[in-house]
């Protein structure tokens, strides 16, 4: 087997290990014999179990890690995540960022596994190995806890991967709300305020209005997509020509700008905006409209009814109204470094009923309703009230307690405590030092 | 130990010892000079905490002139060319205090229409060729200092500003036009001197530690309040311009007096901070590491047992300054935890190195840590030094200010790239030994392994717990405990390696060599995680072809090219033509750490 210290056929490797044994090298459960023909499952899991394999993904993984790093200078971290870390099948890295951008973008890809492939490999790698190779000593009870651990990690990416949601909820001081937003997510909003008991919105998500026209019976207009920017800015300077035939965007337009990435010192979410052709159902032009993530509803005249329309991020909506009472946000002396925001919220139920009234600050979140509410950002400018934001996070992960992460890590720390105390007290022990 | 074993490292500390007290003699102005060196104690708030005067104009000095020194003289021309020749006639160094006091009353003696030494001091850098010539300034090479009076009013520097200004900031990728707003930016951080906008006035009337704006000097002088502190500067201020030392003095003394009635904390921490300034620990940390190299490497040559006692003893000594030099930086922070910014963690990597070698050493007794930790401790420091860009104790954005999370989640970190380094640290060595002298046969040989394992062991277990910790202080700061962001990618890539390394191990993929060379390798993860991932962030495509290149990511570049090369070395050369492991064949199965 190869994971004895040496490989057999090479006379000098078997005079040493004969002569010095080495300690380390039995420490990972090898057996230096194994007596009798082995069963057909060892034989097949054996290639599967070698160490050489698992030195190869760890190889292979940062690899992966290294590069899912370089591209964020192009991408969002998002964009990153799904294409390089959370890649179920080939992640395909640009060949200037392979070259570490001494060439420019030449659009060539060199394939590589993904890195949820590697994670897969790597598991079904170390769960062959301990079928084969591990037997349960207490010499080895380290390796157990820790490899249990690693495994728990990588579950627990898993599952946050696919089922964890963030969104942000922005309360201004003294105001209400009673959602969460999506900034990933832009959605175009159709609000009919007719009724003043309740807004009938009809609200079409990303994925729709990007196909160009829609046309549903719930809208008032047929809407047509004339140009959508991912990330944009108000243009300032006035030079680029105005697409927009009614609404805000007569006024003012937008320059369409890179999409934020990964590196940006300033993290700020992307602003998309979209120009829009609206059509009434019988057939009149009611314009062409700009619509800015940053703009609020925008109000358009369909016969005598009238419509509120806006690009914003997608919503979705909690059974609780979240108040912001009182925002407070401190500097150091004399300075305008930051040294802390705090929140304080008043949650009320359906019937107007205060259920909590808590205080949100840096690194003290609440957790509420399944949830994890964390302070996120503090917007002040002279003159204008005071904006809170929060970050929502709702991680299936995190419903046993601690979350299955930190358990993960406290079994890997633990595991690998046991191993090496257990090694250096070996090491120390034969130098009679202790 | 015999008491002739004694004597060496007796003398060797002794040695150190009067070199750090000579080094840290204060030294006072004679009678009837300004005692710019009591005023340089006093206190003041500036980036959010008090420190002495001395600390703020050393923090200003190099924003503008990236250094510490003011050299006063009269440039000397060749009388045929009148060109300069780069020397200084007269040549008098300026305490940065002074420099500072000169300059905040460049303002008030303009208006008296005084002699302002305050704009003839050459203290702005500007070291672009383009931009002097531009200006239409002289070369000065070695130092590119320039004085206020060459350039402030120049047109052109004005239009370009203008310019700038009108395109709302330089472009990224234009070195000129960056270095045109950087020069504006020290000319700005100048003015503001001028106007006396320091903040060296404590509240009136407030408990002391109070988080609480202190008054710039400037602003009580225009409106003309009555403040007791400001009663002493200004007493002091008019004693200075009538060039009256005495009343200077007399003023200085009572104002001191005051504050260590009235604001005795502050007063205290400022001398504290101002002695350390004035010490400069570090700085004398580098003579003597290098001084420890020599001695432990020395002890290899001959006379080995009592050089490398001196050595191991001279470490010792080393590593209680060192920490006590630590320790004072956090009692002036008032933090728990020695790493707050990159300059302080490559203190902490030195000093850790030199622990880890100093325990080693112990362990092995042969020499080989000992060198290790006296090259690693040097570098730690030379690196902290060329870190410094301003005050090295600066505050910490809010989201990092949480002291539980620093004094475990960072110390951590850094505590694995301790062993990282000294791991690759050991593997460097054990190349050079290996090739160049015999010193690797039997037992240094496998010991040398041992210890590149065993550091191995501890840094994939402090990498990973640092890492965890920092993803549940993540965790709890914005609600995720792993973003995949480049920092802890940097930290993950340090534990993926650690753990090949290991694995690599157990699978007997490699053995002495082999495993050396990884560690060399893990250099440069290291190195990586460290520098590289900050490097990225400061969007000045500092790792791409094109644009501007800072200087700490050229250094990086150079260390990671060095790095490979030296492992292609290793593992090109065959192991026949290495002196330890190619000698007759009896010696060949002793050498049993080597061969991969």
């Amino acid at each position: 087997m190869e994971q004895t210290a040496v490989k057999p056929g090479t006379p000098l490797g078997t005079a040493i290990s004969a002569r010095t044994p080495d300690p380390s090298v039995s420490a990972n459960g090898a057996p230096h014999a194994s007596p009798g023909p082995e069963p057909r499952w060892k034989q097949i899991l054996t290639p599967i179990a070698s160490l050489r394999l698992t030195v190869w993904l760890f190889a292979l993984s940062m690899v992966i890690v290294f590069y899912g790093t370089l591209a964020q200078k192009d991408h969002g971290i998002w964009h990153v995540m799904d294409h390089y870390f959370r890649c179920k099948t080939i992640t395909w890295i640009p060949l200037h960022v392979v070259l570490f951008r001494a060439i420019d973008p030449v659009g060539f890809a060199i394939p590589f596994p993904g890195g949820w492939v590697l994670g897969a490999l790597l598991m079904t790698n170390l769960l062959a190995a301990h079928a084969v190779r591990f037997k349960l000593t207490w010499k080895r009870s380290g390796i157990f806890v820790l490899h249990a651990g690693v495994i728990v990690m990588m579950l627990s990416e898993f599952i946050t991967g696919i089922w964890a949601v963030e969104g942000m909820m922005s309360i201004i001081e003294g105001d209400k709300t009673n959602y969460v937003q999506h900034f990933m997510h832009p959605e175009i909003a159709v609000i009919d305020n007719s009724d003043p008991k309740f807004d009938d919105t009809v609200a079409i998500p990303h994925a729709v209005f990007r196909r160009g026209k829609i046309e549903h019976e719930k809208l008032p207009f047929a809407m047509e997509l004339v140009a959508y920017y991912p990330n944009s800015r108000l243009d300032k300077e006035g030079k680029t020509p105005k697409l927009a035939t009614a609404g805000f965007g007569v006024e003012q337009t937008v320059v369409q700008v890179a999409e934020g990435t990964g590196t940006d010192t300033d993290q700020k979410f992307d602003m998309p905006a979209a120009f829009v052709k609206l059509t009434s159902k019988t057939g009149d032009e009611l314009g062409t409209y700009l619509l800015f993530y940053e703009w609020r509803e925008q109000r358009v005249k369909v016969g005598d009814k009238t419509y509120e329309v806006s690009l914003r991020p997608k919503r979705s909506y909690r059974p609780y109204t979240y108040q912001l009472v009182k925002a407070e946000f401190k500097k150091y002396p004399g300075t305008n470094i930051a040294k802390d925001y705090s929140s304080y919220i008043r949650i009320l139920d359906e019937n107007g009923k205060e259920t909590r009234a808590p205080r949100i600050w840096m690194n003290n979140p609440l957790y509420f309703n399944g949830e994890t509410y964390y302070q996120s950002s503090m917007q002040v400018e002279p003159g204008r009230p005071v904006v809170t934001g929060l970050q929502v996070v709702r991680d299936p992960g995190k419903w046993i307690p601690l979350g299955l992460p930190i358990i993960s890590c406290i079994m890997v720390g633990v595991g690998m405590m046991i191993h090496f105390s257990i090694t250096l007290f070996d090491f120390l022990q034969r130098r009679a030092i202790l | 130990m015999k008491s002739s074993s004694i004597w060496p490292i007796a003398a060797v500390i002794g040695l150190a010892i009067v070199y750090l007290v000579g080094a840290g003699w204060p030294h006072s102005e004679r009678e009837g000079e300004f005692r710019i060196s009591e005023f340089a104690k006093l206190p003041v708030q500036d980036g959010g905490r008090i420190k002495p005067i001395e600390s703020l104009a050393r923090v200003r000095l190099i924003q503008i002139s990236h250094g510490q020194r003011v050299v006063h003289g009269d440039l000397v021309k060749d009388p045929e060319t009148k060109v300069e020749t780069g020397e200084v006639a007269n040549a008098k160094r300026i305490p940065p205090s002074r420099w500072l006091l000169d300059t905040m009353l460049a303002g008030l003696r303009n208006e008296l229409k005084l002699k302002n030494p305050a704009y003839e001091y050459r203290v702005f850098r500007i070291d672009n060729d383009q931009l002097v010539n531009s200006l239409g300034l002289p070369l000065r090479p070695g130092s590119w200092l320039y004085s206020y009076d060459e350039f402030a009013d120049n047109e052109k520097f004005l239009d370009y500003v203008d310019r700038i200004k009108a395109s709302e900031g330089p472009r990224k990728d234009d070195l000129f036009e960056n270095k045109v707003a950087e020069l504006f930016g020290q000319k700005m951080a100048f003015d503001n001197l001028t106007h006396m906008n320091v903040r060296l006035l404590h509240p009136q009337g407030r408990k002391q530690g109070d988080d609480v704006d202190w008054l710039p000097l400037g602003l009580v002088l225009q409106r003309d309040f009555e403040h007791e502190a400001g009663e002493f500067y200004m007493a002091m201020i008019g004693a200075y311009l009538k060039n009256n030392p005495d009343e200077f003095n007399k003023q200085l003394e009572s104002y001191q007096k005051y504050l260590a009635r009235n604001r005795s904390s502050d007063y205290h921490t400022a001398r504290l901070e101002a002695f350390f300034d004035r010490l400069d620990p570090f700085t004398h940390l580098l003579v003597l590491y290098g001084f420890m190299f020599v001695l432990a490497a020395g002890s290899w040559l001959g006379w080995s047992k009592p050089l490398s006692r001196s050595a191991f003893w001279l470490g010792v000594f080393l590593f209680v300054v060192h920490s006590w030099a630590i320790l004072t930086r956090m009692v002036l922070m008032g933090r728990p935890a020695p790493v707050t910014n990159l300059y302080s963690s490559a203190l902490y990597i030195g000093w850790g190195c030199v622990a880890l070698g100093l325990a080693l050493e112990w362990i092995f007794k042969n020499g080989i840590p000992l060198v290790t930790a006296a090259v690693t401790g040097f570098l730690g420091v030379l690196i902290a030094r060329n870190l410094i860009s301003g005050d090295t104790m600066e505050m910490l954005q809010a989201v990092l200010d949480t002291n539980f999370w620093l004094a475990t989640h960072v110390v951590c970190i850094s505590s694995g790239y301790v062993t990282m380094f000294f791991a690759g640290f050991l593997g460097l060595l054990y190349l050079v030994l290996g090739m160049f002298t015999p010193m690797l046969r039997g037992q240094n040989g496998t010991d040398m392994t041992k210890m590149i394992y065993g550091v191995t062991c501890f840094s994939v277990l402090l990498s990973f717990v640092g890492t965890v910790l920092g993803g549940i202080w993540a965790d709890e700061s914005w609600g995720r405990f792993w973003g995949w962001d480049p920092k802890e990618n940097g930290a993950l890539l340090i534990v993926i390696w650690s753990a090949l390394v290991l694995h690599a191990r157990w699978g007997g993929m490699v053995r002495g060599r082999g495993l050396a060379l990884l560690a060399i390798f893990g250099n440069v993860v290291t190195a990586w995680s460290w520098f590289g991932t900050n490097q990225l962030g400061i969007g000045l495509h500092a790792y791409g072809g094109s644009g501007p290149l800072s200087l700490a990511s050229l250094v990086l570049i150079g260390f990671v090219v060095s790095q490979i090369l030296i492992i292609l070395i290793g593992s090109l050369v065959p192991l026949s033509l290495w002196k330890s492991f190619a000698t007759p064949k009896s010696v060949t199965l002793v050498s049993a750490g080597a061969g991969t």
